[in-house]
């Protein structure tokens, strides 16, 4: 039960984590958008 | 000719403290001497990273040859430092004998020596190959911090409590100096032992993963040149806009971990503001001088109490889950961007974005290299290494924040 109730908590963090990490993602090309930079460096 | 022998052994105090105390303290302090000696011979030889294994070893060497019967207290203890002494009071008569504890009063009971040394690794990071390609450095990095999530639960099945979980759980990011804030500010009577054991494994990396990456990647894969992506230089104005922006954003979220945050983009904005004299200052003195003073301060806390704790074994057992799971996701995350980018992505990348930087980014190079000598990924690696630090920081905030609403 108490492993249970981790594993969600911990799983939890993942996701409010994952999803701070594509708002920096987001940070990231609109600064780009703003200096003119490319989205993506592919050849 | 016993009285004779007991005044000669008293003119040698740290032999003295050998005979009167308790034969387990007295193995565990001569296992540990032994240790710090071996320590520092894996650094000299950089099997380990020299920069922190010479003065951790050095410290754990001498500081349990050091032990003596204190004449103000009549307790064992040594001349180092004094971990335990809490009062205001009990700071000011501690400055005047042990000598670590101005460095150990004013820079680890705060978390300011994790932050000195993450302005220095601000400094020297490299953002071009980020900022140039985010997407595919921070969705690299997400994976590679299975360990971080997975051990949480795993800790309080071995009996430790939720803050104490969480504060060895962030060993599993790979960041030095993230342990370090975070055991402080979550388990402050454990910070030793796990930062130890945090710093140790660290080390171990090195000799560690490339073995991981040989058993779990095909050797085919691990050639992969990259040829599909090219190194762009990105101005130094979308750097600093970035740090700037993503570091207030970070602090507004947790302002709890805003220490490390502002330290990590000072030093970046440091960087790319190229003002010479603050760079030479952040490189040389902040990173050199708080790296030395944090092993060898390190080093001089793990005393033969701390050794002989039940609780030591499982932190060793945890740290090595913890960052054994994050070199899996990281390897997952590597195979499935491999296997998305239609093999233009070399899968080692995933197990740089384990942060741990630039170690990781090092070990996925060298191992590229050994199968392929046209692989140069070292620039590619250097991406989700630095999105592997943002993710770990952003990890060990939300533990910090969110760990009350658990215990409740």
């Amino acid at each position: 039960m108490k492993f249970w109730l981790a594993l969600k908590f911990a799983l939890n963090i993942y996701i409010i984590a994952t999803f701070i990490t594509l708002l920096v993602l987001g940070v990231v090309n609109l600064i780009k958008k703003f200096t003119g930079g490319k989205k993506d460096n592919l050849k | 000719m016993q009285g004779l022998l007991k005044e000669f052994i008293s003119i040698f105090p740290g032999i003295e403290s050998f005979i009167l105390m308790e034969p387990k303290m007295a193995i565990a302090r001569v296992v540990l001497i032994l240790l710090g000696m071996f320590l520092c011979y894996l650094g000299y030889k950089h099997i380990l990273d020299p920069l922190l294994m010479i003065p951790m070893g050095v410290g754990i060497s001498m500081v349990n040859a050091g032990i003596l019967i204190m004449p103000h207290t009549g307790e064992f203890g040594t001349m180092f430092l004094n971990a335990l002494v809490e009062t205001p009071a009990q700071h000011i008569d501690a400055f005047q004998i042990y000598f670590l504890q101005p460095i150990y009063a004013l820079t680890f009971s705060n978390g300011l020596i994790a932050c000195i040394v993450f302005i220095g690794i601000g400094s020297i990071t490299e953002l071009d190959f980020f900022i140039a390609n985010p997407k595919m450095s921070l969705l690299l990095a997400i994976p590679a911090e299975l360990g971080s999530i997975l051990t949480f639960p795993i800790a309080l099945m071995f009996g430790l409590t939720a803050a104490e979980a969480a504060a060895v759980s962030i060993i599993g990011g790979a960041d030095g100096p993230m342990v370090l804030f975070a055991s402080l500010q979550l388990a402050r009577h454990l910070f030793v032992p796990i930062a130890i054991v945090a710093y140790i494994y660290l080390s171990i990396i090195y000799a560690g993963y490339p073995f991981m990456i040989k058993l779990l990647i095909p050797r085919r894969l691990r050639g992969v040149p990259m040829t599909d992506f090219k190194v762009t230089q990105v101005s130094s104005g979308e750097k600093i806009a970035f740090s700037i922006v993503t570091g207030s954003i970070l602090c507004l979220l947790f302002p709890v971990a805003s220490p490390l945050f502002a330290s990590f983009f000072l030093g970046v904005i440091i960087r790319e503001s190229k003002i010479t004299r603050f760079i030479k200052f952040t490189d040389d003195v902040c990173l050199s001088g708080a790296t030395l003073f944090l092993g060898f301060t390190l080093g001089c806390l793990l005393s033969a109490d701390i050794m002989v704790e039940p609780i030591l074994f499982k932190l060793i057992v945890l740290g090595f889950i913890a960052l054994f799971l994050s070199g899996l996701g990281g390897i997952a995350g590597g195979l499935i961007a491999y296997k998305v980018s239609g093999g233009r992505i070399n899968p080692l990348l995933g197990i740089a974005g384990v942060s741990c930087i630039p170690t990781t980014a090092k070990v996925v190079h060298k191992c590229a290299q050994e199968v392929n000598p046209q692989a140069f990924i070292m620039p590619y690696a250097m991406g989700p290494s630095i999105a592997g630090v943002i993710t770990s920081a952003i990890i060990a905030a939300c533990y910090i924040t969110m760990i009350p609403q658990f215990t409740n």
